[in-house]
Formats: structure tokens, C-alpha cells, sequence
């Protein structure tokens, strides 16, 4: 009789059912759904309608100037802030790194609804400014997708080689310029893929912060599938899926850490 | 040897293991079996907050109607019961539900349109209002309480929805509102809308204040039709108008012996006839769903969108009560609820109006999916039908039975009535409670006249008199047109986005390639050039 002997390999088992139930099987749904009618037989219908239809690919690129808006806005206001956490002098102190992760311990739907009503007492109301209000709502959520990245990046930083740029007479803006942002490119680059597809596919912050008012394309995908059309709301995930794709392959040489030698030379 | 014994246990072990685990399942299956021989199940699939669940702010403080049926039943029937309640919060949900098949149940309470849906589906089955049960006697013994004003129209429709539905609630669909005419409103400081404002849909349109709308295409689509066919609406009430007074001088002269009983009758059955065809009209209207008309309501929804303050689809009962809108598109019985809260807590006096040119009259019914325990779920209907039981309901819910009788106008007299010193204003009721209450509560000529202290407030919506009801229709389902309908609204919520969009996007994806490959090739230039520098110094 055979025995069955424990290996190492073994460990990976519970992670790989995970992941052929809840990360394959989903993906091939979305295809399967995507490129099928209602009846279940093949076809092309979802992909004619959804490139036939002049409102849909406004609405693509509407919610895509948003996603990237609300990247910027992250990044900018997110860099500073994790400067500031690598600080050693703060990060003693312990209270502003709490003051920037308590928020997530709350639930975001919550958040975003008390946002609301917060704006709506200073008089910024939903109603009247709906992009306004989502765009805050977004940058509020997402803000520390956007910071944590930075910050794990920030702390790898060589320190070293900002003393070096000093010694070598460079300004504060070189240094930052020449140093500091080739050496933090990786993270502003997976802050960006942090914040970029949530916000454009996001539908609770639009329809609680724009009073119902605004659609995004992550609207679009729950309506169809609210309304039972499966196919549709596939097709329009299927869309995500490959603009995902296509970012991931730009941004595939930008993410190996890279040695800030090149630039500096 | 060893070995072979060792094996041996190794085996026997697996096999009592696998035998224990066999015996346990058995055990298990069994009880389960007995467990269900005793005990009958009913499931029941409902609206949210739509039965009187014994709650008081989210607080159990007394039985709930479910209970209150599995006690009545055991004591009527020695058998013990359970009813396991679940809710939905949207037709489609249901729908959904339904049709993925995961859950089974003896009882829905769908719209009139998804009831339709449904049939047409083949997914329900009919109601045997002869059924008997094991005593010999009927198990629906209150039907006749149902008004037969509403199984009327249930008739009417070319589902048959009689056969397949018993109406539950209904009601009408109209603007709840802070009215500027009111003693109370005045005082406080409370501003919104005048009476004559909100009878026209146009408001929507037009006004400067905060108003909001339902995010539902079925409710939002039909305020579109009815605002974009409003000229043909109104035509079509002055001529029922016309009819409706020349009644009038007819009533008062047969009040005064001026006519005979047969003349007056003439001239009363004559005006019926108008009605009815003034009310489906309405309908027919509220239902067009022809390309040229989802265009056109297409354009008029986008524009109602740019003027509004909000759309909401729960949070609208509450905003008007805090003041954060002063006008919502409203069903009648969230209208109640609205105006009971904001009474008692803001002190500010909310109105309901249906407006003139017409509105949605819906209503929910019972329906057995198939499958379902027939015998246990007309029963439960049946509970559900008499006067005690739909009372609690409406009280608890705000919203208004379809069941009609003596113990109910009673309490329409001590929620509503004139209290002493204060003006009333008589309502005819005849067409609702017709048949249904004893002599006294009629006046001579055999009407059903209630006597209410306010107008336009919580009894309107809770009890439309016939002129309200005979301009409001009931919704159909799309048929084949669903999905151009769900195409319109997804265009209203995406509203007018201007090109430009495109632009930015193909501008900027141009920019992002130009930059990566940009730095690569700058990258490579400048160490090209630096290589040239070094091999000139060597």
C-alpha cells in the first residue's frame, strides 16, 4: 500500500481550490456569459451593442477620466502623506499612522453615506454638484489604496543615495526629482492600479454621493445583472477585464524595482 | 506478518469509520424525515416591512401574524405548523430568485406586472377557491371580504389575474409635499409647494426647489408618458368632467324629485360607461411602449433628470421628512408613513396629491408558485383576508388592503373622522365598499359616505376617492419591448455626455504610450551618447 506522505507541496492545496473556484471558474464565467446570448448560444450581440451604442463609450470614457482624476488626486495628496508616515520621527508617535488607517475600520458603504451628509451640512450637496460630490467620495475611499503602496515602497528606500545626491551638490528638487521619484516609481505605479479600475467599476460611491444621479460603467454592470441580463452586464465586465489587461502589460517593465543608477548617472 | 496485520486494523478501522459515518447519515435522514411528517412548512416570500412581523422599532414586543397563523391553525386543525418568512426588496430580485430555482415557496407577493410576467412564464398556478379542507369546510371563507371593485380589475386584465392572484395592498403613486397653504407650515417656516402646483406633473419639470423621483424604471417611465401625452390626458378628463357634472345636476335633481328612480338610474349607468372608458384611456396610455413613444420619453426623462434634485429608491421617505427635499414621487403608503413621522417629529404637515392628468394604481397579490402547498397557502391567504388581520396590517405597514367591510370603515372613522368643533369633508366610498358593509353604515341612497377631518393628507393616500382611481392606471408588462425600455433608462441615468469624453480619453491614452516609450528611447539615447563621451576620452 501506498502512503500518503505529507510534502511541503501539500500546503498549497486549500489555496489552489481557492483559486481554480473562486478566481478561474468566475473568469471563465464572465467569458462564457460575455460572448452568449440568452439562449446560451454563441454570438456576437453583446459586443455589437455595446460598441453600437454612442452613450456606452461616452459613458467608458467618462468613467475613465474619472478613474484617472481620482488616481491623480490619490497620488498627489498620497505621496506627501507617506513621507511623512516613513518619518521615523511620526511613526513613534504611532497616532498618525492610526488617524490614517482608522477610517478602514469602518464600513465603507457607512463612510460613504456619512460623507454625504457631511458634505450636504457645509452645503456641497449631492443634488446640485453630483461629480463634485463623487469625485470627493472617491478620492476619500481610495485614498489609502493609494498611500499604502507608497508607503511599503518609501521604507525599501535606499537612504543612502539621497545623502550621496546632497553630497554631490544637487538641490532639494533634483535630489526629488533624480532620487527619490525613480526609487518610488514602483509604488506609484501599483497605487495607480490600486485606484484606477476600483474607481472606474465602483458604483456605490456614484449612486450614494451623486444622489443616483451618475452613472459609471460599474452602474452599467450591476443594472444589467440587476435586471437579469446576464450577458450584457458579462460583456461589460469582460471590457474591464481587458482594459486591466492591457494597463498591466504597459506597466510591465515599470514594475521591477530598478536601480536608480541609470538615472543618476 | 506484522505488516499484514497492522493493514488488517488499518482496513477494519477504515471500515467501522465508513460504517459509523453511513449509520449517522441514516440517523440523520431519518429524523429529518420524521421531522418533516409532523411538521408542515409554509414558505412565504414577501416585500420588505410588509406584514405586521410584532416588531416596534426593531424590537419583538408581540406576536406577528405568521405566529398568530401557526397558533390558529394548530387550535383549528390539531397540526403543527411553521412558517418560514422571507423577503425581497424588488420585483426583479424576485424574479431573479425565482428563476435561478435555489429556493422554493408556497407564497409570493409580486406587482401586478410581475404577476403577468409570471404567468406568462408559466410559473404559477391557479387559485381552487373551492377547495375544501379535511372538515368538509371551504378553506377560503373570506374572499368575499376582497372589494370587488379591485377583483374587478383583476378580471379586467387579459392575464386573468383572478385566477392566479388574491389581492393583498394597493395604491395609487402621487407627490408627497410640503404644502405652502397649511396653518401649521406657515407658522413654522416650513416652505414648498402650492395645492395647484403639484396636480401636473410638470413640476417636475419646472420647479426651483428640491424635488426627487424614483430610481425604478417601471415608476419613473410611466411620470415620462404621462408628462409627454399630458395634452391628451387633459383632453380626455374634460370630457370626462363634462360627463361627471352633467351626473351631478342629475343626482341633485332626483335628490329633489325631479326625476324619476328609472331616469336617474339612465343617466347613472350612462355616466359609469364614461368613466370606464376614461380609465382605460388612462391606461391605455400609461402603457404605450411603441418606439416612437420610448424616444420621445427618452428625451423628456433626460431633461426631468437635469431639473430634479435627486434620484432615490428608500432613502426618499425620510429625506422629506428631515426638509433635505420638499417634494417626492411617492407611493401612497410610504406617502402615510412620511406624513405620520413628520408630524409627530418636525412638526411640518406633508400632502399627497395624484396629479391630474393621471397616475399608477398598483397593486400586490398572493400567487403559488408551482410546487406549492396548495391547502396551507390559501389558508394562510384566507388568514390573511379577514377584517382583524388586515387591519393590523395597514396599521403596522401605512399602506391599504384590498379587504373592505364594516370593522374597516369603523376604523377609517376613529384614524380619520371629524373630530368635534372641526370642518369635515365627505368622501363617497361606495365604489370600494359597495356591497361589503351592512345597511347602517349606508346613507339613503345606499352610498358609503365617510365623513374626514383633513384633505389631501393621509386618508387621500390611504383611500382615493373614484374620481382619483378612475385616472390612474395599471402597469402592463413591456412584452417584447423590455428591452428597449431598460435601454431608455440606462440612457437617462447615463444623461448627455458630451464627446469631448472621448476625446480626453483617446488624447490621453496617446499621451501615457508617448511618455512610456518616450523615456525608453530618451533613456537609451542619453547612454548612448554617454558611451560615445567615454569611448572619445579613452
Amino acid at each position: 500500500m501506498k502512503k500518503l506522505r505529507f510534502k511541503r507541496k501539500h500546503l498549497s492545496i486549500p489555496y489552489l481550490l481557492f483559486f481554480i473556484f473562486f478566481v478561474i471558474l468566475p473568469l471563465l464565467l464572465i467569458v462564457y456569459y460575455a460572448f452568449t446570448d440568452a439562449n446560451g448560444s454563441f454570438s456576437f450581440g453583446n459586443f455589437v451593442e455595446f460598441f453600437g451604442n454612442r452613450n456606452k463609450i461616452r459613458l467608458l470614457s467618462v468613467s475613465a477620466i474619472i478613474g484617472a482624476l481620482n488616481t491623480v488626486l490619490c497620488i498627489l495628496i498620497g505621496y506627501p502623506v507617506a513621507m511623512i508616515l516613513v518619518n521615523k520621527k511620526f511613526v513613534k508617535s504611532g497616532i498618525i499612522v492610526l488617524l490614517f488607517i482608522m477610517p478602514m475600520w469602518i464600513n465603507f458603504v457607512l463612510r460613504t453615506a456619512a460623507t454625504r451628509d457631511l458634505l450636504y451640512a457645509i452645503g456641497i450637496e449631492g443634488g446640485n454638484y453630483p461629480y463634485l460630490t463623487t469625485m470627493i467620495g472617491m478620492v476619500y475611499n481610495y485614498l489609502p489604496f493609494a498611500i499604502l503602496p507608497l508607503y511599503s515602497t518609501m521604507l525599501k528606500m535606499d537612504k543612502n543615495l539621497i545623502e550621496a545626491s546632497y553630497d554631490l551638490g544637487a538641490t532639494k528638487p533634483q535630489t526629488f526629482v533624480k532620487t527619490i521619484l525613480p526609487m518610488t516609481k514602483p509604488g506609484i505605479i501599483s497605487a495607480a492600479q490600486m485606484v484606477f479600475m476600483p474607481t472606474m467599476s465602483s458604483f456605490v460611491i456614484s449612486d450614494v454621493m451623486g444622489e443616483r444621479k451618475i452613472q459609471l460603467i460599474g452602474n452599467s454592470i450591476q443594472f444589467n445583472f440587476d435586471q437579469m441580463r446576464w450577458n450584457e452586464g458579462s460583456f461589460i465586465a469582460f471590457i474591464m477585464l481587458s482594459i486591466i489587461a492591457i494597463l498591466m502589460f504597459l506597466t510591465r517593465n515599470t514594475t521591477k524595482v530598478e536601480t536608480v543608477r541609470g538615472g543618476v548617472w | 506478518m506484522m505488516k499484514l496485520i497492522n493493514n488488517l486494523i488499518n482496513i477494519k478501522r477504515s471500515v467501522l469509520a465508513l460504517f459509523i459515518f453511513v449509520f449517522s447519515l441514516s440517523l440523520l435522514f431519518l429524523t429529518g424525515c420524521n421531522e418533516q411528517e409532523k411538521v408542515k412548512i409554509l414558505r412565504v416570500y414577501n416585500w420588505q416591512e410588509y406584514i405586521d412581523d410584532g416588531t416596534d422599532d426593531g424590537n419583538k414586543v408581540y406576536n406577528s401574524v405568521m405566529e398568530d397563523f401557526e397558533i390558529w391553525y394548530e387550535e383549528k386543525y390539531g397540526e403543527k405548523i411553521i412558517v418560514q418568512y422571507e423577503t425581497f426588496e424588488t420585483n426583479e430580485v424576485m424574479l431573479n430568485t425565482l428563476k435561478t430555482g435555489k429556493t422554493e415557496y408556497d407564497l409570493v407577493c409580486p406587482s401586478e406586472y410581475a404577476i403577468q410576467k409570471m404567468i406568462k412564464n408559466d410559473m404559477i398556478i391557479k387559485y381552487d377557491f373551492n377547495l375544501k379542507d379535511k372538515n368538509g369546510d371551504l378553506i377560503f371563507s373570506n374572499y368575499g371580504n376582497i372589494s370587488d371593485y379591485i377583483i374587478n380589475l383583476f378580471k379586467e386584465d387579459s392575464y386573468h389575474l383572478d385566477e392566479y392572484a388574491v389581492p393583498y395592498m394597493w395604491g395609487t403613486m402621487g407627490f408627497i409635499y410640503v404644502n405652502n397653504e397649511d396653518e401649521t407650515n406657515i407658522e413654522n417656516g416650513f416652505t414648498g409647494f402650492d395645492e395647484e402646483e403639484v396636480k401636473h406633473w410638470d413640476v417636475l419639470w419646472e420647479t426651483d426647489l428640491k424635488a426627487s423621483a424614483k430610481d425604478s424604471i417601471r415608476d419613473t417611465y410611466v411620470v415620462g408618458v404621462m408628462y409627454y401625452y399630458r395634452d391628451e390626458l387633459r383632453q380626455n378628463r374634460e370630457v370626462y368632467l363634462e360627463a361627471k357634472e352633467a351626473y351631478d345636476a342629475h343626482f341633485e335633481d332626483y335628490q329633489n324629485g325631479l326625476i324619476s328612480e328609472n331616469e336617474y338610474k339612465a343617466f347613472y349607468d350612462e355616466f359609469k360607461l364614461k368613466q370606464d372608458i376614461y380609465r382605460k384611456s388612462c391606461g391605455e396610455i400609461m402603457n404605450r411602449c411603441d418606439d416612437e413613444t420610448i424616444k420621445h420619453v427618452e428625451e423628456v426623462l433626460v431633461e426631468m433628470k437635469d431639473n430634479i434634485y435627486s434620484f432615490e429608491v428608500d432613502n426618499g421617505k425620510n429625506d422629506i421628512v428631515t426638509g433635505k427635499i420638499s417634494l417626492n414621487f411617492a407611493w401612497s403608503g410610504d406617502a402615510v408613513y412620511s406624513m405620520d413621522v413628520a408630524e409627530e417629529e418636525e412638526g411640518v404637515n406633508l400632502y399627497y396629491s395624484v396629479p391630474e392628468e393621471g397616475s399608477n394604481v398598483w397593486f400586490d397579490g398572493w400567487v403559488m408558485p408551482k410546487g406549492a402547498n396548495v391547502e396551507l397557502a390559501q389558508s394562510f391567504v384566507n388568514y390573511l383576508c379577514s377584517e382583524e388581520i388586515a387591519i393590523r396590517n395597514m396599521d403596522f405597514i401605512g399602506y391599504t388592503s384590498s379587504v373592505v367591510g364594516d370593522e374597516i370603515l369603523n376604523r377609517i372613522d376613529e384614524n380619520y373622522g371629524v373630530e368635534e368643533g372641526d370642518e369635515g369633508y365627505d368622501v363617497d366610498l361606495t365604489y370600494l365598499f359597495g356591497s361589503h358593509v351592512s345597511d347602517d353604515k349606508k346613507d339613503e341612497n345606499g352610498r358609503v359616505i365617510v365623513t374626514v377631518s383633513e384633505r389631501g393628507r393621509q386618508f387621500d393616500a390611504q383611500y382615493p376617492d373614484e374620481e382619483v382611481i378612475s385616472r390612474c392606471g395599471i402597469m402592463e408588462d413591456f412584452g417584447d419591448q423590455y428591452s428597449k425600455v431598460l435601454a431608455l433608462w440606462e440612457n437617462v441615468k447615463i444623461g448627455h455626455i458630451s464627446p469631448i469624453a472621448n476625446i480626453i480619453v483617446i488624447v490621453g491614452i496617446v499621451l501615457m504610450v508617448a511618455f512610456v516609450y518616450g523615456s525608453k528611447l530618451y533613456r537609451n539615447y542619453i547612454r548612448r551618447k554617454r558611451k560615445e563621451k567615454f569611448r572619445v576620452t579613452e
